[in-house]
Protein backbone atom coordinates (compact mmCIF):
# COMPACT_ATOMS: atom_id res chain seq x y z
CA UNK A 1 0.00 0.00 0.00
CA UNK A 2 2.90 2.77 0.90
CA UNK A 3 4.47 1.66 -2.39
CA UNK A 4 1.34 1.86 -4.49
CA UNK A 5 0.83 5.40 -2.60
CA UNK A 6 4.25 6.55 -3.36
CA UNK A 7 5.24 6.75 0.25
CA UNK A 8 8.17 4.22 -0.28
CA UNK A 9 10.08 3.66 -3.37
CA UNK A 10 8.00 0.49 -5.36
CA UNK A 11 11.89 0.11 -7.52
CA UNK A 12 13.71 -0.58 -4.51
CA UNK A 13 10.87 -2.22 -1.53
CA UNK A 14 8.87 -3.67 -4.93
CA UNK A 15 4.78 -3.65 -3.82
CA UNK A 16 3.16 -7.06 -3.62
CA UNK A 17 1.10 -6.40 -6.90
CA UNK A 18 4.22 -6.42 -8.53
CA UNK A 19 5.70 -9.76 -6.70
CA UNK A 20 2.59 -11.38 -7.54
CA UNK A 21 2.98 -10.69 -11.36
CA UNK A 22 5.96 -11.79 -11.37
CA UNK A 23 5.25 -14.76 -9.87
CA UNK A 24 2.58 -15.24 -12.04
CA UNK A 25 5.10 -14.30 -14.75
CA UNK A 26 7.17 -17.62 -13.89
CA UNK A 27 4.40 -19.35 -14.35
CA UNK A 28 3.44 -19.30 -17.38
CA UNK A 29 6.68 -18.85 -18.49
CA UNK A 30 7.36 -22.31 -17.04
CA UNK A 31 10.43 -21.03 -15.65
CA UNK A 32 8.89 -21.46 -12.04
CA UNK A 33 8.89 -25.02 -12.21
CA UNK A 34 12.31 -25.60 -13.25
CA UNK A 35 13.48 -22.89 -10.24
CA UNK A 36 11.46 -24.55 -7.89
CA UNK A 37 11.80 -28.15 -8.64
CA UNK A 38 15.62 -28.09 -8.53
CA UNK A 39 15.51 -26.13 -4.94
CA UNK A 40 13.47 -28.62 -3.79
CA UNK A 41 15.27 -31.90 -5.49
CA UNK A 42 18.19 -30.12 -2.86
CA UNK A 43 16.32 -29.15 -0.19
CA UNK A 44 14.92 -32.86 -0.41
CA UNK A 45 18.66 -34.41 -1.07
CA UNK A 46 19.84 -32.21 2.12
CA UNK A 47 16.98 -32.51 4.15
CA UNK A 48 16.62 -36.42 3.95
CA UNK A 49 20.63 -37.32 4.27
CA UNK A 50 20.98 -34.30 7.04
CA UNK A 51 18.11 -36.11 8.85
CA UNK A 52 19.62 -39.60 9.08
CA UNK A 53 23.17 -38.67 9.62
CA UNK A 54 22.19 -36.64 12.65
CA UNK A 55 19.86 -39.18 13.94
CA UNK A 56 22.53 -41.83 13.62
CA UNK A 57 24.90 -39.96 15.07
CA UNK A 58 22.97 -38.90 17.91
CA UNK A 59 22.17 -42.43 18.51
CA UNK A 60 25.71 -43.69 18.42
CA UNK A 61 26.64 -40.97 21.07
CA UNK A 62 23.85 -42.07 22.87
CA UNK A 63 24.93 -45.40 23.16
CA UNK A 64 28.70 -44.25 23.57
CA UNK A 65 29.22 -41.87 25.39
CA UNK A 66 33.04 -42.05 25.02
CA UNK A 67 32.42 -41.10 21.69
CA UNK A 68 30.30 -37.67 22.34
CA UNK A 69 33.23 -36.66 25.01
CA UNK A 70 35.64 -37.43 22.55
CA UNK A 71 33.73 -35.70 19.42
CA UNK A 72 32.14 -32.87 21.62
CA UNK A 73 35.13 -29.94 21.55
CA UNK A 74 35.18 -30.65 17.50
CA UNK A 75 31.36 -30.60 17.05
CA UNK A 76 31.63 -26.94 18.91
CA UNK A 77 34.43 -25.96 17.15
CA UNK A 78 32.79 -26.65 13.61
CA UNK A 79 29.06 -25.54 15.19
CA UNK A 80 30.41 -22.19 15.39
CA UNK A 81 32.38 -22.28 11.80
CA UNK A 82 30.45 -19.87 9.72
CA UNK A 83 29.72 -22.49 7.07
CA UNK A 84 29.58 -20.26 4.09
CA UNK A 85 33.36 -19.85 4.57
CA UNK A 86 34.08 -23.14 3.48
CA UNK A 87 31.92 -23.04 0.34
CA UNK A 88 34.75 -21.75 -1.91
CA UNK A 89 36.81 -25.18 -0.70
CA UNK A 90 33.37 -27.33 -1.24
CA UNK A 91 33.37 -25.90 -5.26
CA UNK A 92 37.10 -26.74 -5.63
CA UNK A 93 36.56 -30.54 -3.95
CA UNK A 94 33.15 -31.44 -5.42
CA UNK A 95 32.56 -28.90 -8.47
CA UNK A 96 30.59 -25.77 -9.17
CA UNK A 97 27.55 -28.77 -9.71
CA UNK A 98 24.54 -29.66 -7.56
CA UNK A 99 26.51 -31.95 -4.86
CA UNK A 100 28.99 -28.67 -3.36
CA UNK A 101 24.64 -27.58 -2.73
CA UNK A 102 23.83 -30.21 -0.61
CA UNK A 103 26.94 -30.56 1.01
CA UNK A 104 26.71 -26.95 2.17
CA UNK A 105 23.24 -27.34 3.26
CA UNK A 106 24.44 -30.64 5.28
CA UNK A 107 27.05 -29.26 6.67
CA UNK A 108 24.42 -26.80 8.45
CA UNK A 109 22.00 -29.30 9.60
CA UNK A 110 23.67 -32.44 10.52
CA UNK A 111 25.27 -30.61 13.67
CA UNK A 112 21.54 -28.80 14.52
CA UNK A 113 19.51 -32.19 13.78
CA UNK A 114 22.40 -34.67 15.84
CA UNK A 115 22.67 -31.49 19.25
CA UNK A 116 18.60 -31.75 18.85
CA UNK A 117 18.17 -35.31 19.00
CA UNK A 118 20.81 -36.37 21.82
CA UNK A 119 19.95 -33.57 23.37
CA UNK A 120 16.29 -35.24 23.78
CA UNK A 121 17.62 -38.59 23.79
CA UNK A 122 19.74 -38.12 27.37
CA UNK A 123 16.63 -36.46 29.03
CA UNK A 124 14.77 -40.10 29.33
CA UNK A 125 13.31 -41.15 32.17
CA UNK A 126 16.46 -43.13 34.28
CA UNK A 127 13.52 -44.78 36.00
CA UNK A 128 11.74 -46.38 32.85
CA UNK A 129 15.16 -47.40 31.52
CA UNK A 130 15.68 -49.21 34.75
CA UNK A 131 12.24 -50.70 34.58
CA UNK A 132 12.96 -51.79 30.94
CA UNK A 133 16.09 -53.63 32.09
CA UNK A 134 14.48 -54.88 34.97
CA UNK A 135 12.37 -57.04 31.90
CA UNK A 136 15.95 -57.78 30.52
CA UNK A 137 14.88 -55.78 27.59
CA UNK A 138 17.73 -55.83 25.04
CA UNK A 139 19.68 -52.21 23.94
CA UNK A 140 17.41 -52.82 20.71
CA UNK A 141 14.28 -52.81 22.69
CA UNK A 142 15.18 -49.87 24.97
CA UNK A 143 16.26 -47.65 22.11
CA UNK A 144 13.11 -48.73 19.91
CA UNK A 145 10.18 -48.84 22.66
CA UNK A 146 11.56 -45.89 25.07
CA UNK A 147 14.50 -43.69 24.14
CA UNK A 148 13.10 -43.09 20.80
CA UNK A 149 9.46 -43.96 21.42
CA UNK A 150 9.56 -41.36 24.10
CA UNK A 151 11.47 -38.72 22.12
CA UNK A 152 9.13 -38.48 19.11
CA UNK A 153 8.06 -34.61 19.67
CA UNK A 154 11.76 -34.22 20.11
CA UNK A 155 12.69 -36.03 16.84
CA UNK A 156 9.63 -34.25 14.79
CA UNK A 157 11.04 -30.65 16.40
CA UNK A 158 14.43 -31.46 15.24
CA UNK A 159 12.93 -32.19 11.65
CA UNK A 160 11.02 -29.40 11.21
CA UNK A 161 14.15 -27.20 12.22
CA UNK A 162 15.96 -29.30 9.69
CA UNK A 163 13.54 -28.28 6.87
CA UNK A 164 14.54 -24.19 7.74
CA UNK A 165 18.40 -25.09 7.82
CA UNK A 166 18.08 -27.30 4.82
CA UNK A 167 16.68 -24.44 3.11
CA UNK A 168 19.39 -22.39 4.30
CA UNK A 169 21.59 -24.95 3.38
CA UNK A 170 20.72 -25.05 -0.07
CA UNK A 171 19.59 -20.64 -0.94
CA UNK A 172 23.38 -19.84 0.53
CA UNK A 173 24.87 -23.28 -1.62
CA UNK A 174 22.76 -22.01 -5.09
CA UNK A 175 24.33 -17.92 -3.85
CA UNK A 176 27.75 -19.22 -4.73
CA UNK A 177 27.05 -22.19 -7.74
CA UNK A 178 24.19 -22.85 -9.56
CA UNK A 179 22.49 -22.59 -12.69
CA UNK A 180 18.83 -23.13 -11.42
CA UNK A 181 16.68 -22.73 -8.63
CA UNK A 182 15.32 -20.28 -6.29
CA UNK A 183 18.42 -19.31 -4.78
CA UNK A 184 20.07 -18.55 -8.21
CA UNK A 185 16.33 -16.00 -9.17
CA UNK A 186 17.33 -13.82 -6.37
CA UNK A 187 21.03 -13.56 -6.83
CA UNK A 188 20.02 -13.08 -10.71
CA UNK A 189 17.40 -10.43 -9.78
CA UNK A 190 20.13 -8.68 -7.44
CA UNK A 191 22.36 -8.71 -10.15
CA UNK A 192 19.99 -7.26 -12.70
CA UNK A 193 19.05 -5.06 -10.32
CA UNK A 194 15.21 -6.33 -10.39
CA UNK A 195 14.23 -6.63 -6.67
CA UNK A 196 10.84 -7.84 -7.75
CA UNK A 197 12.20 -10.73 -8.83
CA UNK A 198 14.16 -11.05 -5.40
CA UNK A 199 10.91 -10.59 -3.52
CA UNK A 200 8.78 -12.87 -5.54
CA UNK A 201 12.14 -15.52 -4.60
CA UNK A 202 11.67 -14.99 -1.41
CA UNK A 203 7.54 -15.27 -0.86
CA UNK A 204 8.43 -18.68 -3.13
CA UNK A 205 11.13 -19.78 -0.42
CA UNK A 206 8.68 -18.94 1.86
CA UNK A 207 6.08 -21.07 0.51
CA UNK A 208 8.26 -23.89 0.05
CA UNK A 209 9.12 -23.50 3.90
CA UNK A 210 5.61 -23.52 4.78
CA UNK A 211 4.19 -26.16 2.78
CA UNK A 212 7.21 -28.30 3.98
CA UNK A 213 7.05 -27.41 7.42
CA UNK A 214 3.19 -28.72 7.02
CA UNK A 215 4.03 -31.83 5.74
CA UNK A 216 6.44 -32.56 8.88
CA UNK A 217 3.16 -31.23 10.77
CA UNK A 218 0.48 -33.48 9.15
CA UNK A 219 2.89 -36.48 9.54
CA UNK A 220 3.75 -35.89 13.26
CA UNK A 221 0.04 -36.00 14.00
CA UNK A 222 -0.24 -39.16 12.60
CA UNK A 223 2.73 -40.96 13.80
CA UNK B 1 9.95 -74.21 52.80
CA UNK B 2 11.47 -73.75 49.58
CA UNK B 3 14.35 -70.88 49.44
CA UNK B 4 14.13 -68.23 46.51
CA UNK B 5 17.17 -66.33 46.66
CA UNK B 6 20.26 -66.70 49.59
CA UNK B 7 22.35 -63.82 49.70
CA UNK B 8 26.46 -64.99 51.33
CA UNK B 9 28.50 -62.22 52.38
CA UNK B 10 27.26 -60.06 50.15
CA UNK B 11 29.64 -57.12 49.40
CA UNK B 12 29.77 -53.97 47.03
CA UNK B 13 31.77 -50.92 46.56
CA UNK B 14 31.89 -47.75 44.01
CA UNK B 15 35.18 -46.52 42.44
CA UNK B 16 35.04 -42.64 42.48
CA UNK B 17 37.71 -40.01 42.17
CA UNK B 18 37.76 -39.62 45.89
CA UNK B 19 38.84 -43.04 46.28
CA UNK B 20 36.85 -46.72 46.84
CA UNK B 21 33.30 -46.10 48.73
CA UNK B 22 32.24 -49.48 50.39
CA UNK B 23 28.38 -49.54 49.99
CA UNK B 24 27.15 -52.88 50.93
CA UNK B 25 29.31 -54.99 53.60
CA UNK B 26 28.64 -58.40 53.95
CA UNK B 27 25.05 -59.32 54.21
CA UNK B 28 23.79 -62.40 54.56
CA UNK B 29 19.83 -63.70 54.28
CA UNK B 30 18.06 -65.64 52.78
CA UNK B 31 14.21 -65.36 51.36
CA UNK B 32 12.24 -68.27 51.35
CA UNK B 33 8.83 -68.74 49.31
CA UNK B 34 5.68 -66.79 49.68
CA UNK B 35 6.89 -64.92 52.50
CA UNK B 36 7.47 -60.96 52.22
CA UNK B 37 10.62 -59.74 53.16
CA UNK B 38 11.49 -55.77 54.55
CA UNK B 39 14.33 -53.61 54.54
CA UNK B 40 14.77 -50.99 56.38
CA UNK B 41 17.34 -48.54 56.96
CA UNK B 42 18.14 -45.10 57.22
CA UNK B 43 18.58 -42.52 53.96
CA UNK B 44 20.95 -43.56 51.17
CA UNK B 45 22.08 -46.43 53.56
CA UNK B 46 22.06 -48.76 49.99
CA UNK B 47 18.62 -50.60 50.11
CA UNK B 48 18.34 -49.50 46.60
CA UNK B 49 21.80 -51.00 45.82
CA UNK B 50 21.17 -54.46 47.09
CA UNK B 51 18.28 -54.29 45.37
CA UNK B 52 19.71 -53.98 42.19
CA UNK B 53 21.96 -56.63 42.68
CA UNK B 54 19.27 -59.19 43.68
CA UNK B 55 17.58 -57.55 40.41
CA UNK B 56 20.79 -58.47 38.76
CA UNK B 57 20.94 -55.10 37.17
CA UNK B 58 24.40 -54.31 38.97
CA UNK B 59 26.55 -56.63 39.87
CA UNK B 60 28.13 -57.72 43.61
CA UNK B 61 31.87 -57.01 44.06
CA UNK B 62 32.35 -59.66 46.93
CA UNK B 63 29.95 -62.55 48.14
CA UNK B 64 27.28 -64.59 46.05
CA UNK B 65 24.16 -64.16 45.35
CA UNK B 66 22.60 -67.32 44.45
CA UNK B 67 19.48 -67.24 42.69
CA UNK B 68 17.41 -70.39 42.91
CA UNK B 69 14.42 -68.64 40.36
CA UNK B 70 14.87 -66.61 38.02
CA UNK B 71 11.90 -64.65 37.00
CA UNK B 72 12.14 -61.14 38.77
CA UNK B 73 9.59 -58.56 39.04
CA UNK B 74 10.59 -55.04 39.84
CA UNK B 75 8.56 -52.12 40.95
CA UNK B 76 10.11 -48.79 41.59
CA UNK B 77 9.40 -45.60 43.46
CA UNK B 78 8.17 -44.23 40.30
CA UNK B 79 5.49 -46.27 38.27
CA UNK B 80 7.21 -45.22 35.20
CA UNK B 81 4.91 -45.40 32.98
CA UNK B 82 4.85 -44.86 29.21
CA UNK B 83 2.86 -42.07 28.31
CA UNK B 84 2.10 -42.95 25.14
CA UNK B 85 0.56 -46.30 25.87
CA UNK B 86 -2.46 -46.96 27.41
CA UNK B 87 -3.68 -48.69 30.50
CA UNK B 88 -3.34 -52.30 29.37
CA UNK B 89 -0.32 -51.90 27.15
CA UNK B 90 1.56 -50.52 30.06
CA UNK B 91 0.35 -53.30 31.89
CA UNK B 92 1.46 -55.90 29.73
CA UNK B 93 5.16 -54.31 28.64
CA UNK B 94 7.17 -56.64 30.41
CA UNK B 95 5.00 -59.78 29.00
CA UNK B 96 6.19 -57.69 25.22
CA UNK B 97 9.72 -57.22 26.59
CA UNK B 98 10.25 -60.96 27.89
CA UNK B 99 8.20 -62.28 24.15
CA UNK B 100 5.58 -63.82 26.34
CA UNK B 101 2.61 -61.80 25.22
CA UNK B 102 -0.21 -64.04 24.08
CA UNK B 103 -4.14 -64.40 24.53
CA UNK B 104 -3.82 -66.26 27.73
CA UNK B 105 -1.02 -63.92 29.40
CA UNK B 106 -2.95 -60.55 28.37
CA UNK B 107 -6.20 -62.55 30.05
CA UNK B 108 -3.97 -63.22 32.75
CA UNK B 109 -2.84 -59.14 32.85
CA UNK B 110 -6.81 -58.43 32.42
CA UNK B 111 -7.80 -60.72 35.54
CA UNK B 112 -5.36 -58.33 37.43
CA UNK B 113 -6.13 -55.25 36.12
CA UNK B 114 -10.01 -56.23 37.16
CA UNK B 115 -8.84 -56.93 40.80
CA UNK B 116 -7.14 -53.77 40.91
CA UNK B 117 -10.19 -52.13 40.02
CA UNK B 118 -8.86 -50.94 36.58
CA UNK B 119 -11.20 -53.19 34.49
CA UNK B 120 -12.96 -50.14 33.02
CA UNK B 121 -9.32 -48.33 32.15
CA UNK B 122 -8.03 -50.72 29.78
CA UNK B 123 -8.22 -48.07 26.93
CA UNK B 124 -7.23 -45.02 29.47
CA UNK B 125 -3.96 -43.00 29.21
CA UNK B 126 -1.72 -42.77 32.27
CA UNK B 127 -2.29 -38.96 31.86
CA UNK B 128 -5.90 -39.70 32.93
CA UNK B 129 -5.12 -41.66 36.09
CA UNK B 130 -4.82 -40.77 39.61
CA UNK B 131 -1.31 -41.36 41.65
CA UNK B 132 -2.86 -44.44 43.39
CA UNK B 133 -4.52 -45.78 39.88
CA UNK B 134 -0.80 -45.59 38.35
CA UNK B 135 0.63 -47.33 40.59
CA UNK B 136 -1.41 -50.50 40.93
CA UNK B 137 -1.01 -50.72 36.97
CA UNK B 138 3.20 -50.27 37.72
CA UNK B 139 2.12 -53.15 39.97
CA UNK B 140 -0.21 -55.10 37.43
CA UNK B 141 2.65 -55.02 34.79
CA UNK B 142 5.28 -56.14 37.83
CA UNK B 143 2.94 -59.05 38.40
CA UNK B 144 1.66 -60.20 34.91
CA UNK B 145 5.25 -61.90 34.32
CA UNK B 146 4.22 -64.10 36.97
CA UNK B 147 6.99 -63.51 39.02
CA UNK B 148 8.86 -65.66 41.07
CA UNK B 149 10.14 -62.60 43.07
CA UNK B 150 8.65 -59.04 43.48
CA UNK B 151 10.88 -56.55 44.60
CA UNK B 152 9.31 -53.49 45.44
CA UNK B 153 11.64 -50.39 45.97
CA UNK B 154 9.79 -48.01 47.62
CA UNK B 155 6.85 -48.01 45.54
CA UNK B 156 4.15 -45.90 47.07
CA UNK B 157 6.72 -43.17 48.38
CA UNK B 158 5.01 -41.10 45.58
CA UNK B 159 1.91 -41.23 47.00
CA UNK B 160 -0.34 -39.70 49.72
CA UNK B 161 -0.56 -41.01 53.36
CA UNK B 162 -4.54 -42.32 52.77
CA UNK B 163 -4.37 -43.78 49.07
CA UNK B 164 -0.96 -44.93 50.75
CA UNK B 165 -2.54 -46.88 53.05
CA UNK B 166 -5.26 -48.13 51.28
CA UNK B 167 -3.36 -49.63 48.51
CA UNK B 168 -1.22 -51.41 50.98
CA UNK B 169 -3.94 -53.50 51.74
CA UNK B 170 -4.81 -54.32 48.02
CA UNK B 171 -1.57 -55.00 47.37
CA UNK B 172 -0.74 -57.00 50.21
CA UNK B 173 -3.92 -58.95 49.96
CA UNK B 174 -3.39 -59.84 46.03
CA UNK B 175 0.47 -60.71 46.80
CA UNK B 176 -0.76 -63.27 49.56
CA UNK B 177 -3.51 -64.31 47.16
CA UNK B 178 -0.69 -65.35 44.45
CA UNK B 179 1.74 -66.62 47.22
CA UNK B 180 4.31 -63.90 45.72
CA UNK B 181 7.97 -64.43 47.26
CA UNK B 182 8.45 -60.38 47.80
CA UNK B 183 10.78 -57.96 48.84
CA UNK B 184 9.56 -54.40 50.19
CA UNK B 185 12.58 -51.85 50.87
CA UNK B 186 10.73 -48.64 52.72
CA UNK B 187 12.24 -46.46 55.51
CA UNK B 188 8.49 -46.61 56.99
CA UNK B 189 8.99 -48.86 59.40
CA UNK B 190 5.22 -48.86 60.54
CA UNK B 191 4.37 -49.81 56.49
CA UNK B 192 7.17 -52.54 56.62
CA UNK B 193 6.43 -54.01 59.97
CA UNK B 194 2.49 -54.54 58.57
CA UNK B 195 3.22 -55.39 55.41
CA UNK B 196 6.25 -58.19 56.05
CA UNK B 197 6.76 -61.22 57.53
CA UNK B 198 10.07 -60.83 58.30
CA UNK B 199 12.16 -57.40 58.49
CA UNK B 200 15.40 -56.60 58.09
CA UNK B 201 17.07 -54.00 59.72
CA UNK B 202 20.25 -52.53 57.53
CA UNK B 203 23.11 -50.50 59.11
CA UNK B 204 24.29 -46.78 57.96
CA UNK B 205 26.57 -46.85 54.95
CA UNK B 206 28.42 -49.58 54.35
CA UNK B 207 25.15 -51.52 54.93
CA UNK B 208 25.68 -54.37 57.26
CA UNK B 209 22.22 -56.73 58.60
CA UNK B 210 22.08 -54.63 62.12
CA UNK B 211 19.38 -57.28 63.10
CA UNK B 212 16.15 -59.21 61.68
CA UNK B 213 12.68 -59.33 62.88
CA UNK B 214 10.10 -61.92 62.79
CA UNK B 215 7.24 -59.95 62.68
CA UNK B 216 3.46 -61.95 63.93
CA UNK B 217 0.55 -59.64 63.91
CA UNK B 218 -2.86 -60.60 64.18
CA UNK B 219 -5.07 -58.91 61.41
CA UNK B 220 -5.14 -60.06 57.74
CA UNK B 221 -4.50 -56.96 56.22
CA UNK B 222 -1.70 -54.30 56.84
CA UNK B 223 -4.08 -51.83 58.07
CA UNK B 224 -5.41 -54.24 60.59
CA UNK B 225 -2.21 -55.23 61.96
CA UNK B 226 -1.35 -51.73 62.26
CA UNK B 227 -4.10 -52.34 65.64
CA UNK B 228 -2.04 -55.16 66.99
CA UNK B 229 -1.29 -54.82 70.27
CA UNK B 230 2.83 -56.12 69.80
CA UNK B 231 2.95 -53.81 66.55
CA UNK B 232 4.37 -50.94 68.39
CA UNK B 233 6.74 -53.16 70.17
CA UNK B 234 8.34 -54.23 66.61
CA UNK B 235 8.12 -50.34 66.07
CA UNK B 236 10.05 -49.49 68.73
CA UNK B 237 13.25 -52.05 68.09
CA UNK B 238 13.31 -51.23 65.15
CA UNK B 239 13.07 -47.53 65.11
CA UNK B 240 15.89 -47.64 68.57
CA UNK B 241 18.16 -49.65 66.21
CA UNK B 242 18.20 -47.06 63.06
CA UNK B 243 18.07 -44.60 66.09
CA UNK B 244 21.29 -45.69 67.27
CA UNK B 245 22.95 -44.97 63.96
CA UNK B 246 21.47 -41.45 63.33
CA UNK B 247 22.65 -39.97 66.67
Amino acid sequence: MLSDKGVINSFIFSSPYKVMMSIKELLVSGKLYNHVFTTLKEIMLSFTIGSLLGFVLAITFYLVPFLKKVMDPYLTLFNSLPKVSLGPILIIWLGANMKSIVVMSLLINVIVTLVTIYNGLVTTDAYKIKMFKSFGASTYQIMTKLVIASNKKTIFSSLKLNISMSLIGVIMGEFLVSKAGVGYLILYGTQVFNLTLVMAGIVIIMIISFILYEVLDILEKKC
Amino acid sequence: MNDVLKLVNVEKSFNTLSGEVEAICDVSFDVHEGEIIGIVGSSGCGKSTLLNIIAGLDKETGGQVIRYKSNYGYMLQSDALLPYKNVLDNATLGLRLKKMLNDETVNYTKGLLNQFGLDKFLEKMPSELSGGMRQRVALARTLAIKPDLVLLDEPLSALDYVTRLTITDDIYKILKELKVTTILISHDIAECVSFCDRVIVLSKRPAKVKNIYEISLLGDTPSKKRKANNFYDYYDKIWGDLDKDIS
